[in-house]
């Protein structure tokens, strides 16, 4: 995640300049990658073809404190507040995206 | 040297046409058939016109200097905005504010758009997605959130989990609609919708229904704006433009929730907002509304706007709605709320509110509720109201 080194936060979307403050001096860290759940919808209409519906697409809180659209790996409907952690999900090479669930009972 | 004088700016006319799921119309004949309708309702000819303020453009609907060529017009001062329904009201903003400094003496807000020829908004063809850092409305294609819907489902499900609702209660605004579109000859939906059946309407976007989206329609609207004393010597009675306010943006701002909610970038913290757009319109707040038009794409935004309006506290918007609230004859002194807007996404209405902006709430700018505003009897009315 990017992360500002004046004011010290992560924030989401990347960008070139921290939205906090406005300076300049950024570094990229590796979050925690936990969280909870800040929202979630379930999308019931075909929009990709390919795509099997209906899927969920879940907004993480980071407890670090940007927000993330990401995937849904629970094996029911999300409720919001509840804990997450991250895994990632190669597509190609190169290419993986973020997914998030509840994280697995001996480590919680 | 200073800019000014200003002059008052009104409303002169109103021209729609009316929509409809597949028109079979190019988006130059809705813009022409709306601009032509405007026109002869404000009797003001083609030539008068310089001014030409619209939104969308291209491909959905028609860039301003292409309905400049082909209408034959004249322009002096011209503004295309981003292709968004939000800049309806910043357009006609921006043509209130060049006839108060004199940039235009008669400008016309003109949109007309086909969505019949896509059919769908959202998906892989949806440019939306592909703005770094995610889309206007939250999208994020490569983890399958696409679509308007898709961020207002979003912001739906924390606004109900955080105020403690069950989202089902949104039905309350399709319900309300219906009616009115059931006293509207034009309106494109007519059958009944109550509770039960809205129940049984297919979820498109979890937590919301089909009956929550506006429908994809082919339409045209336009509306006629110039100085004040001009309107006075055309035949109809002024609707004078008595206060605006601008559009918000920034890291607390997301288009279809209310500020502090706290979904995207939005922090968690809510405020009452201030609204100086009634003290500019002589208004003490929302208790001396009438009737408010706003910009529903999809239910919740008819809470979210009460709620940043000040018609309902933090949290209370989606009660407010409830027990007939905004149907004809509920709470707002008598007057219906939003039903206008309900026909169309991408909107010919020409002004009502956004959820963050609204021109004047005393007054109407729809065309479609134009009429009502001069208190002429509207198809709405029932018999004996």
């Amino acid at each position: 995640m990017p992360r500002c080194r004046t004011c010290g936060s992560e924030f989401w979307p990347a960008g070139p300049v921290c939205p906090r403050d406005f300076t300049a001096d950024l570094d990229w860290v590796t979050d925690p990658g936990t969280g909870v759940v800040n929202s979630w919808v379930q999308i019931h209409k075909p929009y990709f073809a390919g795509d099997e519906v209906p899927y969920v697409v879940i907004q993480v809180q980071l407890d670090t404190g940007p927000r993330l659209t990401t995937s849904w790996t629970g094996p029911q409907l999300p409720r919001i507040g509840e804990p997450v952690e991250v895994s990632f999900r190669q597509i190609a090479d190169g290419i993986a995206l973020t997914e998030f669930g509840p994280p697995p009972p001996d480590q919680s | 040297m200073s800019l000014g004088p200003i002059r008052q700016v009104a409303v002169a006319g109103a021209g729609m046409v009316p929509p409809t799921r597949r028109s079979g119309k190019t988006p130059l004949q809705l813009t022409a058939g709306a601009l032509r309708a405007a026109l002869d309702d404000a009797a003001l000819t083609r030539d008068d016109a310089d001014g030409l303020f619209t939104n969308v453009g291209f491909p959905l609907s028609v860039d301003y200097d292409r309905m400049a060529e082909a209408f034959g017009l004249s322009v002096r001062c011209a503004m295309q905005t981003w292709n968004h329904g939000r800049f309806v009201g910043t357009a006609v903003q921006a043509a209130a504010n060049a006839v108060a400094l004199g940039l235009a003496e008669v400008a016309v807000c003109i949109g007309g758009v086909n969505f019949s020829q896509f059919g769908l908004v959202g998906g892989a063809l949806d440019i939306e997605g592909l703005r770094q850092g995610g889309g206007t409305h939250g999208e994020f294609p490569a983890y399958g959130m696409t679509a308007p819907g898709g961020g207002a489902a979003m912001a739906f499900q924390k606004y109900c989990a955080r105020y403690g609702y069950d989202t089902d209660l949104i039905s309350a605004v399709p319900i309300a609609f219906r009616k009115h579109a059931q006293l509207n000859p034009g309106a494109q939906l007519q059958k009944p919708l109550d509770q039960d059946i809205y129940l049984q309407e297919p979820r498109v976007i979890d937590p919301l229904r089909r009956a929550d989206f506006a429908l994809l329609s082919d339409a045209g609207g336009a509306i006629i704006l110039t100085t004040l004393d001009r309107a006075r010597d055309l035949p109809h009675p002024p609707v004078v433009i008595g206060g605006m306010q601008g559009l918000h943006a920034g890291k607390d701002e997301f288009i279809f929730a209310p500020p502090g909610l706290g979904v995207f970038s939005q922090s968690e913290q809510r405020r009452v907002e201030n609204n100086p757009v009634y003290e500019m319109a002589g208004l003490s707040g929302p208790g001396d509304i009438d009737t408010l038009a706003l910009y529903d794409a999809f239910s919740p935004n008819v809470a979210f706007v009460a709620e940043r309006f000040g018609f309902a506290k933090e949290g209370e918007g989606l009660g407010w709605l409830q027990d007939g609230r905004i149907e004809l004859g509920g709470g707002l002194r008598g007057g219906p709320v939003g039903h206008v807007v309900r026909r169309l996404h991408h909107l010919p209405h020409r002004q009502g509110l956004t959820h963050d902006r609204p021109a004047d709430l005393h007054r109407l700018d729809p065309p479609e509720t134009h009429p009502l505003q001069r208190g002429h009897p509207t198809p709405r009315r029932r018999p004996g109201r």
